[in-house]
Formats: C-alpha cells, sequence, structure tokens
C-alpha cells in the first residue's frame, strides 16, 4: 500500500502514461499543480459515496441548544434563536471530520439495547450557533450543525481519514483509478479507457465497502 | 471449541443478520444495529414495530405475565390518595402494565399470601379454579401522568412505555378489587423468546427489510411475494406449536370459555349462571383465535 500523497499521485499518472513522475506535491510542476488541487477532493468524494468500514467513527457531540423551555413554545415565552430550530429538542455541532453523518444514538447503557428505537435528526445550517451569557444571546460564525430529539447524542459518521495506512487497498486502487481520470481531463487526454477503469474498481470495491470490510 | 469468555446477551444485530441471510444477502451483516448503514437504520426504524406487532398476533406462552395493576381510581372512595373518577358501570380504573402487549384475562380473586409454600403430599381437594372477572380496556384523560409544565428532562420516557401519552392513557375498567391481569408482555431479550417465535421474528424482518437489502427492483418484487408467504407460514407454525404447549386445557389458569360456555351455560364472575350459552360477549379471552387454534 502507498504511504504518501506522492505514491498515490504518481500511480494515478503511471495509468494516464504520463511521462513525469513527481517528487513533492508541493514542487509547483504541471503535474503537482494538478495533483494538489484534485487530491483532497477526489478522496473525500470517494469515502463518502461508500460505506468504508475503515472512515467510520462514533463521538459524542457537543451539545450547542436544548432543550426548549419548560412547557414549550407559546405567545408568552416564544421561540428565538437561543433554541433549537422548532421540532428538535438539542442542536449539536457538527464534527469537523465528518464527511457523511449516518447514524445518531444516545449514550450507551450498561445492557445492550434491546428494544432499539430510531433517532430522528436534520443537518442544519444556522447563521447563529453559539449561545453566551446571562441572559443567553446567540451568535455567529455560522455553522454546519445536528438537530436531533436525543440526549447525551452520539454521531455515527464516514470521517475524512487522511492516514493512508488505515486505508483499504481497494479504496486506494479506486482513489487511483479516479484521479487519473481527473488527470486526463486535466492534461486534454482520451478519457474511455480511464472511465472503464473507475468504473472497474468502483464495482469491486461495493463489495468489500461493508461494516466489516 | 470455545474457551470460558464473557456469556452475554444475544442483540438484536443477530436477529438483522438472520434476516439478512434469509435474504440471500449475507455480505450486507451488520455489527450493530447503530452502525448507520442503510441495514442497519432500517432495521433500527423497524424492529421495535415487528416484535410488538409479532407479540400480538397470538398468546405466546413465553410471554405470558401475571401481575398486580396499579389502582388509578376508584368510585367508592375507599382508597385513600386516588381519584374517584370512573366511568360509569365501573367501579376501578388501573393503569395499563407499562410492559403490555395484549390482555388475556383477569382472574377473580388474587391470591392472599405470597409466601413461598414447598410442594408436599398432595391436596385432598384440589384448588378451586379461578373465574374471569369482567373487565374493559378503554382509555381515558383523568389520569394523566405530566401535570404542569415539566422540565424536558424530567418528562418520562414514553416511548418505552406501553399506552401511556402526554395526556390520555391506556386504562382497564373493572370490578375486581386489588385486581391481577394476565397479558402478554413486551419480551425484548431474545434468550426468552421461543425458537419457534424467533423464526417468525427472522421472516417479518426479511420481508421489511427486502426493499432495502436488495437493490434488483424485479428480484425485490419476486422476493417480496416468496417471503409474505414464507412469513405467513412461519407465523402459523409458530402459533400452533403454541397453543399445543400450552398446557392442559389450554391455558393453566383456567378452563377456556368456549369449552365450559358449550357444557354449561355462561357463568358470571361471582358464580351464578345466566343461562347464557354459546359464545360470550365479555372479553375473557377465551375465545377462538381467527384461524381456528385455541389461545
Amino acid at each position: 500500500m502507498s504511504a504518501t500523497v506522492e505514491d498515490i499521485i504518481n500511480l494515478a499518472l503511471d495509468e494516464t502514461g504520463y511521462p513525469h513522475h513527481i517528487a513533492d506535491i508541493y514542487e509547483g510542476s504541471p503535474a503537482a499543480r494538478v495533483g494538489l488541487e484534485i487530491y483532497g477532493q477526489t478522496r473525500d468524494e470517494l469515502l463518502r459515496a461508500r460505506d468504508w468500514s475503515f472512515s467510520r467513527r462514533a463521538v459524542s457531540l457537543s451539545l450547542l441548544k436544548g432543550p426548549p423551555p419548560a412547557g414549550g413554545y407559546n405567545p408568552v415565552q416564544p421561540w428565538s434563536a437561543i433554541n433549537p430550530y422548532p421540532g428538535f429538542l438539542y442542536e449539536y455541532s457538527y464534527p469537523s471530520d465528518c464527511l457523511d453523518l449516518r447514524a445518531i444514538v444516545g449514550a450507551p447503557g450498561p445492557m445492550p439495547d434491546l428494544d432499539p428505537l430510531p433517532a430522528e435528526w436534520r443537518v442544519d445550517n444556522d447563521p447563529l450557533p453559539i449561545v453566551t451569557g446571562t441572559p443567553p444571546v446567540a451568535g455567529g460564525p455560522a455553522a454546519k450543525v445536528i438537530l436531533c430529539n436525543t440526549t447525551n447524542a452520539m454521531a455515527i459518521y464516514r470521517a475524512r481519514v487522511t492516514d493512508m495506512t488505515t486505508w483499504e487497498p481497494l479504496f486506494t486502487q479506486t482513489l487511483v483509478d479516479a484521479l487519473a481520470v481527473k488527470f486526463r481531463k486535466a492534461f486534454g487526454m482520451e478519457l474511455n479507457a480511464e472511465r472503464e477503469a473507475v468504473a472497474e474498481s468502483a464495482g469491486a470495491a461495493q463489495g468489500a465497502a461493508g461494516v466489516r470490510g | 471449541m470455545s474457551g470460558p469468555g464473557i456469556a452475554y446477551l444475544q442483540t438484536p444485530a443477530r436477529i438483522v443478520n438472520e434476516a439478512l441471510d434469509a435474504l440471500a444477502r449475507p455480505e450486507k451483516a451488520i455489527g450493530d444495529l447503530s452502525d448507520g448503514t442503510a441495514i442497519a437504520e432500517a432495521a433500527r426504524r423497524n424492529y421495535g414495530q415487528l416484535l410488538r406487532q409479532l407479540l400480538r398476533t397470538a398468546h405466546w406462552n413465553f410471554a405470558r405475565k401475571q401481575a398486580p395493576l396499579t389502582l388509578l381510581a376508584d368510585a367508592t372512595g375507599a382508597t385513600p390518595n386516588v381519584s374517584t373518577s370512573v366511568e360509569q358501570g365501573w367501579t376501578y380504573a388501573y393503569a395499563w402494565p407499562i410492559d403490555g402487549m395484549a390482555a388475556r384475562w383477569l382472574p377473580s380473586s388474587p391470591p392472599t399470601s405470597t409466601a413461598t409454600v414447598l410442594t408436599g403430599s398432595p391436596a385432598l381437594f384440589p384448588p378451586i379454579p379461578q373465574m374471569p372477572n369482567r373487565f374493559l380496556v378503554s382509555s381515558s384523560d383523568l389520569y394523566p401522568v405530566e401535570v404542569g409544565q415539566l422540565p424536558w428532562m424530567q418528562m418520562p420516557d414514553l416511548q418505552r412505555t406501553q399506552g401511556v401519552g402526554p395526556v390520555s392513557r391506556r386504562i382497564i375498567l373493572t370490578d375486581a378489587v386489588n385486581a391481577l391481569f394476565v397479558y402478554t408482555r413486551l419480551v425484548t431479550a431474545i434468550e426468552e423468546w421461543d425458537s419457534l417465535f424467533r423464526q417468525a421474528m427472522v421472516a417479518l424482518l426479511a420481508l421489511t427489510l427486502a426493499p432495502v437489502a436488495v437493490e434488483d427492483p424485479k428480484e425485490r418484487l419476486a422476493l417480496r411475494n416468496a417471503l409474505i408467504a414464507a412469513a405467513k407460514m412461519t407465523i402459523a407454525d409458530a402459533r400452533v406449536a403454541n397453543g399445543n404447549d400450552a398446557g392442559y386445557p389450554q391455558s393453566t389458569d383456567h378452563t377456556p370459555l368456549w369449552i365450559s360456555a358449550r357444557s354449561s351455560g355462561w357463568r358470571g364472575s361471582d358464580g351464578n349462571s345466566l343461562g347464557l350459552s354459546g359464545w360470550t360477549y365479555y372479553p375473557y379471552d377465551a375465545s377462538m383465535s381467527w384461524c381456528g387454534s385455541v389461545f
């Protein structure tokens, strides 16, 4: 398995038939400049596209807002930006390394949950996510947030994993194929063969993307 | 051969994975219902509902429970600290058991002693069979669980409590004092399930997960039709076996009413025969089920 960004880029360049390798992603050569532009985006696209077991993470979320005041909202006690969006009890911060939120679960108890309940949630963009002061005031900057009704919520998500030593071999191959397609586009090369390669490796990756992958 | 380890409970994930096996999709096996995969999330949405649905399809022996009911109201006013508001025609209102799935019957006389009795020589006289008491499952907003403006953190967990809403709740009306209730309880521990019930749960879950687990629409449709037939058969088999295993007569509690009514006419809870024969209109849970099985 490749261990550096440059190795991945060079594998992709080999697939395109490009005559030069890069030594450093920041070296400024045409291939390095294109590689720098497309590498991170392509990696994240592929991480999000399938359920790669190596990118699954579970973390306790940080509470931003909620629960609403006792008795709920009414004309005397109307909703304001210090509360979560109506319809939800809590607003949590979106994990910074989260590419695709998959599930919200409650904090685990001493025993396995033998009567599982679903959790409703939604990802929003809150312009005033930070609540401070007495009386409380909501302020910016705007941020991606998670709305749900789960107390002490945990998030299960696909994370941005940059450590290549944890990658699946099939993920690496799929990334190389996808990068090769983008290099060909950038260099004005023929695309058909590379598109077929991407489709082939994506199909193989499908089988390796289960939870036990 | 497995060595010494922790004897841990089976989790719903095992049932889900057996359902995926039934769908010929073992590669989609989950680790836990919190995996966050499409299968795990679909299972999480449906597992609890399917379990409750299946528990109600028969009077499963493994789920039978007898327990005293919690008094909510006494129309006579003889019980301190409870309401006297009871629907007309009834003396007591009791709370539906928090783990109650289906009512079975309400014995007439609760035991007076809870002391453990060891088996000794046979009794000279067999115990008098308990007669069923009149009862009606209803709902009422007279006994709310949440009073006033409770902070959200102090709200009761109604999702895991059967028959209780924020305002109204399911109740049992009866004339029985200190009522005991025989009912089907919510059994979530898989180890307690009957093996045929477990297979029926797998079949139902496979049927529910098929649209998520099978990508090809044609295959999905064909599989679903086959699964519907299989699930019905599995449930029917489980119900028949359950009825056969229930004891003799079919309940250890009482003679089924359809037998007693056929042979001697209907008897009221006070023992007075009203001379009625044939079927009864009281919900004593002793009638034949719609498929001909006796529960």
